[in-house]
């Protein structure tokens, strides 16, 4: 994301203009945007002439145009990068009155505009994020059992599902084997070719292969070996950003056991899925040694808060989504709390599976410094209406 | 008639299909040769048919052999369900057929079951000389010779190199008319999966361990799958089990070593996974050298009991697991699918698997569930060997609960792209649903991260295994009475048993029932990052259809 313009006034109002160059930056601007934010920026729209009794006369055309709109809904679909904003227009142009209502795309390489009532610190957080060049490392995983593999590609704030290859192979059997070897050597170069078309391996940081038992290598061979045939020098020079490793199965949620192994870690180390993956896993291990220290749910997490015991906090982006500006407002003022006292505040991503998963538990949790068995008492009635 | 020709060209099919892979001239002439006169087999088979002619009367008196007309070849006739069947599978019929008894073989990896179960099937005449012959030469020349046995079992490519089982094996033997199954389950670790798979299609289990000093311990520390193998066919309903204690030679046979891993496991396998102490046989062994599999040892002092693994088997299959004691055979027919393909050369799609109930026969109507394809059974024949080189006459007319199959069907009655491992054979008018959602009873075994809403395992039922999550806790029971003893917990540790919901991930479904309706098709376990963190029971589906917002235009 580039940053063109940023005029901010002493109450925290005003405007940001930003510039999207790929599609996580799509995913930043999902988080940065709310309903009763507006935004400016080019669009198309079919423009229909009419006369003064409100028929339409003439041909309609497609116009581009500046709008400025008042955003009531906002669709964002991660795995086809698209971030669709809609609402009714404020301000008057010559071919659209201010009320009616658009559909503005945001695109790529087009500047927008954003003006918000108050930009807090979550929001300024995420720009900064957004526009920091250095959180651009994306890594592509193939996550694979025999007969199926999960082509995804982790990008700092997402976990992109590009492809799933899912085929029947015949079980072995006392006799011919030649369909099962058969069927083997097609499905790996059913899963090689999906994965070049899926992944611009030039452009990954590193390309992790798991797998139980030894599909992954022999994958991993067969892809060299290919490569060899098909004299396909670039591929055969990226060979060291293949990371041969272990998952106890083809479930694209194995991706989170991939990031928990140390060789991936060693690689991965300073990326933010590695960090949310490692505390997380320290939450689950806190509660299952000690379940007074670790806690889940909003009403349990704000008391825990308020006494000042919290020394990790949790907190998906989920939350900061929300539409409600009070609630909005209690979970920032609970990450500034914790980060006050000295602790430790996480926004994690709801796009990969640590947050999917944080977020089936409420989306906020913390580890406390010392128990506090006392709030096993709090009644979480509230957030179990279904 | 039925049996007794079945059994012998089982062998000689399998035979013939080994040979020729060999391309070895000189062996194919010499298996030609060793079948030109009567082999072992062929004197037992010839004893076996007047056996069966009681059988045959029997049959005959029924009338039902000739008057009926053979069915149909695809296409499938469209008036279905009125064609009378031919057999009534009468319970006077089922206790004239002989038992079948299908076992899986468990243990830690490298204890010796593969080679244990090669042993087995070549003592007992299922394997020829020639082959194991042909594998000692050939495993030798890559310096594995220990592993002769072992590739009659581990048969792909990938196997034999690395010497570790990788994919369940099934086999077929018989031995005294009675039908085995061998289920040969891999012990490595990463392939758990596919022993899951094995243990639901067996009775009875056999665990091997290895005796060699060390060997057992670690096999049986907390890491090995001797504990693991244990607890999950214990939890997929497998209530009997014989312990193999393998490779007694490498210790000379030593007594105090027997007792002393008989001791241990007899407390782990009845205290902690809670198998009843008369359910456990222990059989010293030597899988490699083939004493006590098929034939005693008889220089062992210390073992008066005489059994082998092979005797054990069979007092089993006759004395406790008969059709007529069982009566799954009168319940509706359903049967998991483990295993399809197209057969090579023909128009028919095999369909392996065990028959979790009922019976089929030729010339039925079967439904796919959850696809809803209709289609009719041409031929039954056991498993083991490829059905495309069986001959005709082999094939057996009927099969009932608890035998391990393979159907023919006409390939044009089945897109084999909408079938997958997992599904379920039923009656056509079978009302199994599949279903995206469900309430089960799990037992939570040992665990280091506690399960939370929203956790995500994976589902394994039978040969499938499916992504899913723990969408609600809802509630703890007590262990022993079942009650809820609170509700809405925040977590779920070690030991504990629950009511919890379980969400496939997606848009996904499986056919399930209620563990009151079906013992198969209501037991899972589940698994997360490679160990099983529990196992649990169905207690009632939520339908899907509620959950899917109906788009029936009004």
């Amino acid at each position: 994301m580039k940053l063109i313009r940023k005029s901010l006034e002493k109450d925290q109002s005003g405007d940001i203009t930003l510039c999207p160059e790929d599609s996580e930056d799509l995913w930043y601007t999902y988080n940065l945007i709310q309903e009763g934010d507006e935004i400016e920026a080019k669009s198309m729209r079919k423009i229909t002439k009419v006369n003064k009794d409100g028929v339409a006369k003439g041909q309609s055309t497609r116009k581009l145009l500046k709008l400025r709109l008042r955003i009531t809904k906002i669709e964002f679909d991660p795995a086809g990068g698209s971030l669709r904003i809609n609402g009714p227009v404020t301000e008057d142009t010559e071919d659209v009155s201010a009320g009616t209502y658009h559909t503005l795309a945001v695109e790529l390489n087009r500047n927008f505009r954003l003006f918000k009532q108050e930009w807090d610190l979550i929001s300024l957080e995420v720009v900064d994020k957004a526009v920091d060049p250095e959180n651009k490392a994306e890594v592509g995983a193939v996550v694979m059992q025999e007969g199926l593999a999960n082509i995804c590609l982790l990008t700092e704030n997402m976990t992109v599902l590009r492809q799933r290859v899912e085929q029947s192979l015949p079980r072995k059997k006392r006799g011919d084997n030649s369909g099962y070897e058969k069927a083997l050597q097609k499905f790996y170069e059913t899963v090689y070719t999906t994965m070049r078309r899926n992944l611009t391996i030039d452009k990954l940081k590193a390309i992790l292969i798991a797998s139980p038992g030894f599909t992954a290598k022999s994958y991993y061979d067969y892809m060299f070996q290919r490569a060899v045939t098909d004299g396909d020098k670039p591929f055969i020079k990226s060979k060291e950003k293949f990371l041969v490793t272990h998952s106890s199965s083809g479930a694209i949620h194995a991706l989170e056991e991939i990031l928990k192994n140390a060789d991936v870690q060693r690689q991965l180390a300073d990326t933010k899925y590695g960090r949310e993956t490692i505390i997380l896993d320290k939450f689950f291990k806190t509660m299952n040694d000690d379940e007074a220290r670790a806690w889940y749910g909003p009403r349990h997490v704000e008391e825990a808060v308020n006494r000042g015991a919290v020394s990790t906090l949790l907190i998906t982006d989920t939350l900061f989504r929300s539409n409600n500006i009070q609630t909005r407002k209690k979970y920032i003022s609970m990450v500034e709390t914790v980060r006050g006292s000295g602790g430790e505040s996480l926004i994690f991503s709801s796009l990969h599976s640590s947050g999917e998963q944080l977020d089936q538990i409420s989306g906020i949790a913390c580890i406390l410094s010392y128990p506090l068995a006392e709030l096993e008492d709090i009644d979480d009635e509230e957030e179990e209406d279904e | 008639m039925v049996f007794g020709v079945s059994r012998n060209s089982t062998y000689r099919a399998n035979t013939v299909s080994h040979a020729a892979l060999a391309l070895d001239s000189d062996l194919r002439n010499s298996v030609i040769e060793a079948f030109s006169s009567p082999s072992p087999d062929d004197i037992v088979l010839s004893a076996q048919e007047q056996g069966f002619s009681n059988l045959e009367k029997k049959l005959g008196g029924l009338a039902m052999n000739d008057q009926i007309k053979k069915p149909v070849a695809s296409p499938l006739p469209k008036s279905t369900s009125s064609a009378p069947l031919k057999y009534n599978i009468s319970s006077e019929l089922v206790q004239t057929k002989k038992p079948s008894l299908s076992f899986v073989v468990i243990g830690h990896v490298d204890a010796g079951k593969s080679t244990l179960m090669g042993r087995l099937l070549y003592d007992v005449g299922a394997v020829d000389k020639h082959i194991i012959d042909k594998y000692a030469k050939e495993s030798g020349n890559v310096g594995k010779g220990s592993f002769a046995l072992a590739w009659v079992m581990d048969q792909t490519e990938e196997e034999r190199n690395r010497g570790v089982t990788i994919d369940i094996a099934v086999s077929t033997f018989y031995s005294n008319g009675i039908q085995f199954t061998i289920v040969d389950a891999p012990g490595h670790r990463d392939f758990v999966p596919n022993m899951i798979a094995g243990s639901s299609q067996a009775d009875v289990a056999v665990l091997v361990v290895d005796s060699a000093t060390n060997a057992f311990e670690s096999g049986f520390s907390l890491d090995g799958q001797t504990k693991e193998h244990a607890i999950l066919v214990r939890s997929l309903g497998v209530d009997r089990i014989l312990v193999a204690v393998n490779k007694l030679d490498t210790v000379d046979w030593s007594f105090d070593r027997f007792e002393e891993i008989r001791i241990q496991l007899t407390e782990f396998l009845t205290k902690v996974v809670g198998f009843q102490l008369s359910k456990i046989t222990f059989i010293p062994v030597s899988g490699l050298n083939g004493d006590n599999v098929v034939n005693n040892k008889s220089d062992v002092s210390w073992y008066s009991s005489k059994k082998t693994i092979l005797s054990e088997l069979e007092s089993i299959a006759i004395n406790e697991k008969s059709y007529s004691l069982k009566k799954d055979h009168e319940k509706d027919f359903r049967m998991i699918i483990a295993n399809f393909y197209a057969v090579p050369h023909t128009s028919d799609v095999a369909v392996q698997g065990k028959i979790d109930s009922g019976s089929v026969q030729i010339g039925q109507l079967l439904k796919v569930i959850p696809s809803g394809m209709v289609t009719q059974v041409r031929s039954i024949s056991p498993i083991g060997e490829d059905s495309s080189t069986n001959k005709s006459e082999s094939k057996r007319e009927w099969a009932i609960a608890g035998d391990n199959i393979l159907l023919s069907v006409p390939a044009t009655s089945i897109d084999l792209d909408k079938v997958s491992v997992g599904d379920v054979l039923a009656n056509q008018d079978s009302n199994i649903e599949s279903v995206h959602k469900f309430t089960s009873r799990i037992v939570v075994f040992d665990v280091a991260r506690p399960l939370l809403p929203g956790t995500k395992v994976l589902l394994h039922r039978g040969r499938t295994n499916e992504p899913c999550k723990i969408s609600r806790l809802v509630s703890i029971l007590d262990k022993s009475t079942g009650t809820p003893i609170k509700k809405k917990p925040r977590f779920l540790s070690s030991g504990q048993t629950a009511t919890v919901d379980i969400e496939l991930e997606g848009d996904q479904t499986i056919p399930l029932d209620t563990f009151s309706n079906s013992k198969e098709l209501g037991r899972f376990v589940l698994r997360k990052g490679g160990s099983t963190i529990a196992a649990g029971v169905v207690d009632s589906l939520i339908s899907s259809k509620e959950n899917t917002p109906s788009t029936v235009p009004a």
